[in-house]
Formats: structure tokens, C-alpha cells, sequence
């Protein structure tokens, strides 16, 4: 029942994604609108099919119809309902099977969208885009990732549960989906790009249009990597957050193009220029999701979650090939075209600075790209194994990291065009101030080490910066100072700020010891006192635990456990920690005691890191701020009357003309920097009144 | 909404100032601070702040940790060793029996007085290059911190051309003709106050603007 | 639409997307070849930097109270085995090492010895003489494996007469294996000293 359902869904969708690409091609070489109209239809069938099957295997999972092959394989009877509904995405076919729910809702909505302007060649043409990618996911699910092949079960049959690892803990219910749609998400922006590469429309209309999505993408996507950051220190045990691993690598490594695309868009948007290179990054980050999705379901790379290997590999590979093709063809074919007779005035602008953060970003997506693949290039050329981990990225990234909160600092106070020392000197003088207190406050609390102290004096001083910035916008317009691209993201700054600073503090100052205890005796540890108390063992549906139990601070007893799952198979380690604004205190067990004496020692190892949650906390601020930037703000339609006054009075002049009447210096010396306001979402284009400036 | 920005910036009509000939440039100097002609920024507190932030710098590295402790050491090797039955995870951080048996070998070896890089070569002799997490600085595997240095340097050579090449150009290029140009637009733009600056939603706008240079 | 590239603009727009996009073009196939044409990573061999060097020193008391040292074994081919009594491939590997060693007990011309690790004596006699086996085990030395590199248990290396590594074992060994591979090893040193 549920394997016709879902393989329905799957020929549904496959159907749909191949007759809409007929049609719409069609429609579009010969230029027949209702043809085009009907093509866009067939993204409600694709839909159709999509929920049809994610439907189908969730009832087989929720109710253990293990004669779905993927049930059979993945789940069990004694899985609790969350990991049940999550099992579908703990391996590869049933991920599979979400990224095409995803991407099937995407194209939909696109299709819903701009149902008025479907005949419009650039929305075709997307729309064909999306379709193409639509079939290779329902494609591959069709053949070779079915998950919904039909097996025969023995009375009484269980399965053997997802990877024990996989349902430990509840946040591994919202880390894939959050993750996939970022990933997916990318597929507008970049469908939108090909449809302006094939039309040849090279105005900043498409853009605006795909703003926002962009910025959901993107922010599901960083919300996503927090929460495997997050994850995986809370079930993994060894007191890390981020590894390098190959997998994280695959979803870092579209973060950082899409960062620098949202970037240098705006310099796009505001002087027109950078169209192919803003093209290029959209293409780069949707290949790099395919790439990362090659990456960790082909088995070529060592990865502590890859999934299982499989023999989708040459299939995803060949679609990589295929994308790549197709962009750069397009690219090298309309570029020369597509480039704009623009410049810059002077490095030291706003302009300027979003041409170093795209430099900064490209370099740093090339150092993952390279230390992530590295390995492989160097078995081709020599046959040599070789390794490229933690150290290489901390080390190369370093330096990036450290000029991006540089930037970040200067950037924003920054006009556009051309900034005076004399303007830099006046705007930064008390951000710097900031980073100088937050220097001074580290080196009182006892941090040291170069890196890490010019971390938070470049955190403090890029946090005085954005908080400039958005102390200036709310003067002016209270809350609506918050919202708009601008001030949003100069809450997703203070969000990035936050993690640097707990990213710096944690791996610079984390103490870790492995500490042997018999039941009452208690131990210190930097600074925390830890007291065993003994151990309990607790059965749950899923699996049996032994947990020790652990006094933190004479206060609360923490209980690091080691579980065994199903038909225990192998012991897996359930860290515990204790949280606190300050320091986190993670205990794992690593040794129990034998069974039956309760005299007997265990041994548990103790993480000590500072600032642990304020990772969690500067992702919720970065979640918050993107929001704040995708809201319309409601303001400057650009029919507004008001959007074309500037030529008639001050009064409508941006935020920093000081129309407060306040006239203590510093809050009036936005004046170019009209981005404090309430960002507007149309009115970006290259104005004719700029050219007679530039001289 | 550049323009808007731009008239902060401006005491007169902003067109009438453009249609004076007399455009001011954006921070040459006057910048904005304009409005308050006698007004400048002294330099003192930005050398205050210098002073105070080298001293900070100064004390929290020189006041910098004692001297490594045996185990930090062990630590300190442990990182760079791969775990050679796990994937990806360090000695330093695996469970794996051998990783504790590597953990207990480099203390064993420190203490013999080895040094660190003397440790790592013996754990490549035996076990390979790939046993360390960062690859060696030789050889092909050295390409892996010479290329990012290399495309950097070489990405920020070519911005610095294409300023250099705008900055030559620039000086020649503000001609009658452009002031004409953009003059005859704004009085355009001025003429018809509701023109949306983009048509709605992904039309292209008008391109003229920026070609008008 | 297309860009009004002006009149005003000096030079004419050179053509170069078409070349730099065919150079990242290039760059990328050349990329994809090579990751089309990675095996698996579980499947690539383990190579050991050891093979075809001179074997690591390795002496120690044995089990049945005597000393072992590699350096006495000149002459012979070894096969050292790392094991330990609480891992499942081991135990499975066990039968092929004890036929290996009865194979070549009369020639002489190879022998077998086992480097515990992680184990306790105890185990390792109960091991032996449930699943046979009389050759020399080195117990209590942990770091042998460390010596040997090795990754996981069970691996094992053949060393031949004149103490060369020739060959790493990873996972259960088999005896026919290790013969083939004993066979081979003879015919090209008789091929080199004809």
C-alpha cells in the first residue's frame, strides 16, 4: 500500500517535472504564452506528487510497514515518535526524499508567485530551471535511491533503527529540514539567474525579485548549520561544535557564497555593476549544494556522517557536470554582455569594502573548498594518502575570520562612492572605543593569547559599529529603525559578532581532563568542583542507558550516560551538560563500571569552554536579524511620492540628515549613509543623479 | 535611495547644486562634516585609543601563560594526529583504544625528550603522511597553503589594477557632456515624480543611467 | 535588453568572458574527473610506509615465558599478527593463522607471532588454547601497534628473511594469501639473482 503510494508520488512528480520542461520549452522557443501558461500547472502536479510520497513514507514509518524498503532498513518498532517522523531523513534515500518535498514546494510557490508574469521569458525560463532540477531528484529517487522498494517481511520482523547517534537527541528532528531548505532554497535565486543568463535581461530586476528569497535560504541555512553545530556537541561528546568535516564543509560552503552574493547584490543593486560576478556566485552556490551533496552520499570522502555509500554517486556527479556546463557556458557566453560600464570610485567606500568582503569570502570558500576535496587531488596525482583537518582550516581561516570582523567594523559606517579619513575618523571613533572595552574586559577576566584578544577587540569594535548603526536608524524611526535589509542585517552582524566571540573564547580557552572518581569522592577542575555519586540505569523504548551521576557545583547532578540501542550492537556515549552564561561543563562517560559493583570507579571526561551558549544565542540573533530583513518595511514604494522628493527637500533625505534636529556629533553624521534606514526593496537602481558626482 | 543619501549631504537643491557645475564630491576632506565647516575630529582620542589598546595587547600576551604543561604538550600534538580508525577526529578528541594508546605513546615520547615535530615524523614514518591532520608544507600536499595564499595575493592585485586603471581614467573622464547628460536626466526624473525607480518586480529598469559613463 | 555601452566609454569592451569562463571551465571538468574517478574511501587499500623497509624492532617476554626478538628471526619469513581476544574479526582470523603455521612448521621456512594489544594475559591463554595455535605472543606491549602502525585490529605484516616488511594485512588475514604473496616475494628475488 504504501510502496504503490509513494512510488506513485514519484512517477507523479517525475511525470510533472518532464512535462512542465516540454511544455514549457516549447512555449518558450516557439513563443506560445498559453503553452507557457499551462507549463506552469504542472509545478502543482509536481507538488502533488512530492506529498504523495513524503505522505506514503511517513505513514510507513510511523506505522512499521517494514515492507517499504527503507523502513525495513532504517527504522524500528521501538523508535519514539519524533525519530520516527525524523528517520526519514537519517538516511540517504529518505533525505532524499525530503530535499524533493522541498524542492517540489519551492517550484510551486514560484509557479504561485509569478503566475501574472509567467509569460515573461525570464519566469519561463526559471521556472524550466527548476523543473530540471525537479526531475533529477524525483529521477534519482525513481531509480536509483528508491526508497520505496517493496520487500517481503517475516512475521515479528523489527528493524534495526536509524544510527543510533541520529536519535539522541530532539534537534535532529529540525537540523536536516532547516539545512534543506537553505540548500534547496538556493534553487530560486539561481533558476532566476539562468533564466537572465538565457533571456540576456540583464537589469536588477530579477534580483530584487529574488531577494528575498535569497535571504530565506540563507537564513535557513545558517539556522541549520547552528543547529548541527549544536547537535553534534550535544550528542558527539568531545566538547566540539564544528570539526571540518567533510559534511559540515558541504553546507558551509554554500553559506559562504551566499553570503557574499547577498553582499555584493546590493552593489549591484545600488550602481549596477558586478552583474556577472553576482551571477557567478548564485551559480557557484547552487553547484556547491549539488557538489556537497555529491560529497556526502557518493562515500568518497572519510566523514563521521557521510551517509552510507551508495550508487548514486556517478548520477549526482554527472548532474554537478551537467550545472557546471550549462552556467559557465551561459556565463561565457552572455557575459561580456551582461558586464556593466561601472566603477568604483575610490576603494575606501561602501562599494569598496563589499568588494573586500566578496574577496574575503571567496578566499575563505576556496580554503574549505580546497582542504575539503585536497585529499582526493593528491591520491589522482600521486597515490598518496594524506589528511587535511582542524588544524589546516583553523589555521588558514584565521586570518580571514579575523579581517571579516575588521570589516565589519568599518564597512557599515562607510558611504557610498568615497569616504574621507576625516568621515572614518569621526564615526569610528567610539566603536573602536567599544572594542577597546571589550578588550579591557577580556584581559581583566583573564584571557590571553594574541588571536584570540584581537578577536574581541575586532568582536567590540565591529558590535560598536553595527550598533551604530542601528542606535542612529531607531532614533529616527523607532522600531521600524530594526526592520529593512539594512538594519536586519546589522543584526545578523551582532549575531555573527556574538559566535565569533564564543567561537574565539571557546577553542582558545577550553580545558578538558578525564577524571577517574569513585562513588563520593569528588574532584576540582578549572574552577568547578565534580562529585560522583553513583550510577543508575534507566530503560527507555529505544535503548538502555547507564548513566553516572555527576554533582556539578554541589548543585545540580548531571547525568552523562552510555546507551545501547536496539539489539545493542554498540555502546553509544550520551554526554550531558551543564550550561551556564558563562562556561559550559560537559561530562561524558567513558568508562563504566563493572556491572554489579557499585564501589568501582568510573571515568569521565570533563570539557570546561566559556561562552559555549552564546553560539546558540548569536544563531538565534543572526535567525532574528534575517527575519528583521526580509520583512517589507512598508515604506518607500517606489511609487511613493516621497521616494522621488530628494530633489525637492531635505526633509526626505535619508536618515543621517540630521532631521532630528539633534546636533551632538554623532548622530548626525549618517548623512551618505542613507542604508540606516529602512531599507527599500525596489528603489536600489542606479540613479541619474549619481554620474555628476562621481566627476 | 542614493539620491535621498546624497541630499543630506547638500544645503542647496541638490539639482540646482549638480546644475551649478559644482558637485560636491563625496569625502574629499569636506565630506559631509561641510554643515560644520569649523568642525574636525581631532586625532588625539584615536591615539589614546591606540595607546590603550597596544597596552592591553601588550599585557595579555606578554602576561601570556606559563610555561606548557606536559600534558597541554601532549594536547598540543594530539590535535594534529589523526585518530587512524575513526574519520576525521583527532587522537586528541577519539575514544578509540588506539587513540588512548597514541595519547599515552606522545606523552611517553615527550618525555623522552623529543620534540614535537621529532613525535609527528615518527607517527608519518610508520602510519603515513595522512596520519597528520595538516598536511606537510612539501611536495604536492604543500600546494594546499600555497594556493589560497597565491589566488589571494593575486585577487587583490587585480582589484588594485582595476582602481589604479579607474583612478587614471577617472581624472579624464567627467566631461561637459556626462554633466549635460545627467543633468538633462534628473530634470527628467524631477518632471515626473511617480516614476517608480524599478519596474515593479523584475522588469529591467532603465540601464542608461549607469552607461551614462 | 542589452547595456548601452556609451560611446563614452574609452576603450571598447574587450571580449574575455568567453576565455574566462572556458579557463574555470577547464579547471572544473578536470575537478570532476577526478572525483569521478576516486574509488570509494572504504575500499582504498592501506598502504603502510613500512613496506619495503627494514621491521621495526620488536622483542619482548612472550607468553610461555621466553623472549622474542624480530632480530632472531633473520632467514624466515615472520608473519606478526596484532590481536587482542576481545575483537570478533580476531577471533575469526584465528583458524587461518593457526593453518599458516602448521603449513610451514615442518619447512621451517616461516613462522607466525602474535602482538596482543589492549589484552589481558589471561584472556590471551584461554583464547590459544580454545582456538590453537603454540607460536610466540607478545603481551603487554601495547605500543608495538603503534610501532606498526596500525589502525584497527586485526592487521598483520609479513616480513621476509632478511627483515624486510613486504607486505600489510588489514582485517582477518588469509593463509592462502599470505603464501601467494610469500610465493610471489621468492619468484622476483630469484627473477633479480637468476
Amino acid at each position: 500500500m504504501n510502496v504503490a503510494l509513494g512510488t506513485a508520488g514519484v512517477v507523479l512528480g517525475l511525470l510533472g517535472a518532464l512535462v512542465g520542461i516540454i511544455t514549457l520549452a516549447v512555449g518558450l522557443v516557439r513563443r506560445r504564452p498559453s503553452l507557457v501558461r499551462s507549463g506552469r500547472m504542472y509545478a502543482f502536479m509536481v507538488l502533488g506528487g512530492g506529498l504523495l510520497m513524503t505522505v506514503a513514507m511517513q505513514v510507513a514509518l510511523l506505522t512499521d510497514d517494514f515492507s517499504v524498503k527503507f523502513v525495513h532498513d532504517t527504522s524500528s518498532t521501538k523508535t519514539p515518535l519524533l525519530f520516527k517522523v525524523a528517520t526519514m531523513w537519517a538516511a540517504l534515500e529518505g533525505s532524499l526524499v525530503l530535499w524533493a518535498l522541498i524542492l517540489s514546494g519551492f517550484t510551486a510557490v514560484v509557479a504561485w508567485r509569478y503566475r501574472d508574469r509567467i509569460t515573461d521569458p525570464l519566469v519561463g525560463w526559471a521556472l524550466l530551471t527548476m523543473f530540471v532540477v525537479c526531475l533529477f531528484f524525483f529521477g534519482l529517487l525513481a531509480g536509483p535511491a528508491n526508497p520505496f522498494r517493496a520487500v517481503s517481511v517475516a512475521p515479528g520482523y523489527d528493524g534495526p533503527g536509524p544510527n543510533p547517534l541520529l536519535q539522541n537527541h530532539p534537534l535532529m528532528a529540525f537540523h536536516p529540514p532547516m539545512l534543506y531548505l537553505g540548500y534547496v532554497g538556493f534553487t530560486v535565486p539561481f533558476a532566476f539567474a539562468i533564466g537572465a543568463l538565457v533571456t540576456g535581461r540583464v537589469g536588477e530586476g530579477w534580483l530584487l525579485g529574488t531577494r528575498r528569497w535569497t535571504l530565506f535560504a540563507w537564513g535557513c541555512l545558517t539556522v541549520g548549520i547552528i543547529a548541527g553545530a549544536w547537535w553534534s556537541y550535544e550528542v558527539l561528546g568531545w566538547g566540539g561544535y564544528w570539526a571540518w568535516d567533510p559534511v559540515e564543509n558541504a553546507s558551509f560552503l554554500p553559506w559562504l557564497t551566499g553570503t557574499a552574493y547577498l553582499h555584493s547584490v546590493m552593489v549591484q543593486e545600488r550602481r549596477g555593476m558586478l552583474r556577472v560576478w553576482n551571477l557567478s556566485l548564485l551559480c557557484a552556490t547552487f553547484s556547491l549544494t549539488i557538489l556537497g551533496t555529491f560529497l556526502t552520499r557518493s562515500g568518497v570522502l572519510d566523514s563521521v556522517h557521510a551517509f552510507s555509500e551508495s550508487g548514486i554517486g556517478p548520477w549526482i556527479l554527472t548532474f554537478f557536470a551537467l550545472v557546471v556546463i550549462v552556467t559557465i557556458g551561459l556565463i561565457g557566453w552572455r557575459g561580456d554582455r551582461l558586464r556593466a560600464p561601472g566603477r568604483i570610485d575610490s576603494p575606501i567606500s561602501r562599494e569598496g569594502a563589499f568588494l573586500a568582503n566578496n574577496v574575503l569570502f571567496a578566499a575563505f570558500a576556496f580554503v574549505v573548498l580546497l582542504g575539503t576535496v585536497f585529499p582526493l587531488i593528491v591520491e589522482w596525482s600521486n597515490g598518496e594518502r594524506i589528511s587535511v583537518g582542524t588544524p589546516y582550516f583553523n589555521r588558514m581561516t584565521m586570518p580571514l575570520g579575523l579581517t571579516l570582523l575588521f570589516l565589519m567594523a568599518v564597512a557599515p559606517v562607510l558611504p557610498w562612492r568615497k569616504a574621507s579619513g576625516e568621515l572614518l575618523r569621526h564615526r569610528l571613533l567610539w566603536p573602536a572605543w567599544v572594542g577597546a572595552g571589550v578588550l579591557a574586559l577580556a584581559v581583566l577576566a583573564g584571557a590571553r593569547g594574541l588571536a584570540p584578544l584581537v578577536a574581541f577587540f575586532l568582536a567590540g569594535f565591529a558590535g560598536g559599529a553595527a550598533g551604530r548603526q542601528l542606535v542612529l536608524a531607531t532614533r529616527r524611526h523607532g522600531w521600524r529603525g530594526l526592520v529593512g535589509r539594512a538594519n536586519g542585517g546589522m543584526v545578523v552582524h551582532l549575531g555573527v559578532i556574538v559566535i565569533a566571540v564564543a567561537f574565539a573564547a571557546s577553542s582558545a580557552y577550553a580545558r578538558q581532563a578525564e577524571l577517574t572518581l569513585v562513588p563520593g569522592q569528588t574532584a576540582t577542575f578549572a574552577g568547578h568542583t565534580l562529585t560522583y555519586r553513583g550510577v543508575v540505569t534507566k530503560t527507555f523504548s529505544n535503548r538502555t542507558s547507564v548513566a553516572a551521576q555527576i554533582e556539578v557545583d554541589a548543585a545540580d547532578v548531571y547525568e552523562p550516560a552510555l546507551s545501547t540501542f536496539g539489539s545493542g550492537r554498540s555502546l553509544v556515549g550520551t554526554p550531558s551538560v551543564r550550561t551556564s552564561a558563562v562556561d559550559d561543563v560537559a561530562l561524558s562517560l567513558l568508562a563504566l563500571p563493572p556491572s554489579g559493583d557499585d564501589a568501582a570507579p568510573v571515568t569521565v571526561r570533563v570539557i570546561v569552554q566559556p561562552l559555549i551558549v552564546w553560539l546558540w544565542i548569536g544563531g538565534g540573533v543572526m535567525a532574528v536579524g534575517t527575519l528583521l530583513a526580509i520583512v517589507p518595511t512598508g515604506q518607500r514604494r517606489p511609487t511613493d511620492p516621497v521616494s522621488a522628493a530628494p530633489f525637492s527637500s531635505r526633509g526626505a533625505g535619508g536618515p543621517g540628515d540630521g532631521g532630528d534636529g539633534g546636533d551632538r556629533p554623532g548622530d548626525d553624521d549618517t548623512g551618505p549613509d542613507d542604508d540606516t534606514g529602512p531599507d527599500d526593496d525596489l528603489g536600489g537602481r542606479p540613479t541619474p543623479g549619481e554620474p555628476a558626482v562621481v566627476g | 535611495m542614493s539620491r535621498s543619501g546624497r541630499t543630506a549631504e547638500l544645503s542647496a537643491t541638490p539639482a540646482d547644486r549638480v546644475l551649478d557645475g559644482a558637485p560636491e564630491r563625496a569625502g574629499e576632506g569636506s565630506g559631509e562634516p561641510s554643515r560644520r565647516p569649523g568642525h574636525r575630529t581631532p586625532w588625539w582620542p584615536w591615539l589614546l585609543l591606540v595607546a590603550v589598546v597596544g597596552a592591553l595587547l601588550v599585557v595579555g600576551v606578554a602576561g601570556a601563560r606559563p610555561p606548557a604543561t606536559q600534558a597541554e604538550r601532549v594536547n598540543e600534538v594530539a590535535r594534529t594526529v589523526r585518530c587512524p580508525t575513526c574519520q576525521g577526529e583527532s587522537v586528541a578528541q577519539s575514544e578509540a583504544e588506539i587513540s588512548k594508546e597514541i595519547r599515552l605513546d606522545i606523552a611517553r615520547r615527550l618525555e623522552q625528550g623529543q620534540s614535537e615535530e621529532q613525535v609527528r615524523d615518527f607517527y608519518v614514518a610508520r602510519y603515513g603522511e595522512g596520519i597528520l591532520l595538516e598536511p606537510s608544507g612539501s611536495g604536492v600536499s604543500g600546494l594546499v597553503w600555497a594556493l589560497p595564499v597565491i589566488a589571494l595575493v593575486l585577487a587583490v592585485a587585480g582589484l588594485v589594477a582595476v582602481f589604479r586603471r579607474w583612478q587614471v581614467r577617472g581624472e579624464v573622464h567627467a566631461t561637459d557632456a556626462d554633466e549635460a547628460l545627467v543633468a538633462q536626466a534628473l530634470r527628467a526624473d524631477a518632471a515626473t515624480p511617480g516614476t517608480p525607480d524599478v519596474p515593479a518586480d523584475g522588469d529591467d529598469p532603465p540601464t542608461g543611467s549607469e552607461g551614462g559613463r | 535588453m542589452d547595456v548601452i555601452d556609451d560611446a563614452d566609454e574609452l576603450a571598447p569592451p574587450r571580449r574575455v568572458a568567453p576565455y574566462v569562463a572556458a579557463a574555470v571551465g577547464v579547471v572544473l571538468l578536470v575537478f570532476i574527473g577526478v572525483l569521478a574517478t576516486r574509488k570509494p574511501a572504504e575500499e582504498r587499500d592501506q598502504q603502510s610506509p613500512l613496506v619495503g623497509k627494514a621491521v621495526p624492532a620488536l622483542s619482548g617476554a612472550t607468553l610461555d615465558g621466553g623472549r622474542y626478538d624480530i632480530d632472531n628471526q633473520r632467514g624466515r619469513y615472520v608473519l606478526i599478527n596484532f590481536f587482542a581476544s576481545w575483537c570478533i574479526p580476531c577471533q575469526l582470523e584465528h583458524p587461518e593463522l593457526v593453518q599458516f603455521a602448521q603449513r610451514h612448521e615442518a619447512a621451517g621456512d616461516a613462522s607466525v607471532v602474535s602482538v596482543s594489544f589492549q589484552d589481558s594475559e589471561q584472556k590471551i591463554r584461554d583464547f590459544f588454547a580454545q582456538k590453537g595455535g603454540s607460536w610466540p605472543v607478545i603481551a603487554g606491549q601495547n605500543s608495538a601497534a603503534i610501532d606498526f602502525g596500525v589502525a584497527a585490529l586485526p592487521e598483520s605484516y609479513l616480513v621476509d628473511p632478511n627483515g624486510i616488511v613486504v607486505q600489510k594485512f588489514v582485517g582477518g588475514v588469509r593463509a592462502d594469501d599470505v603464501d601467494r604473496t610469500i610465493a610471489e616475494v621468492e619468484r622476483l628475488r630469484q627473477g633479480a639473482q637468476p
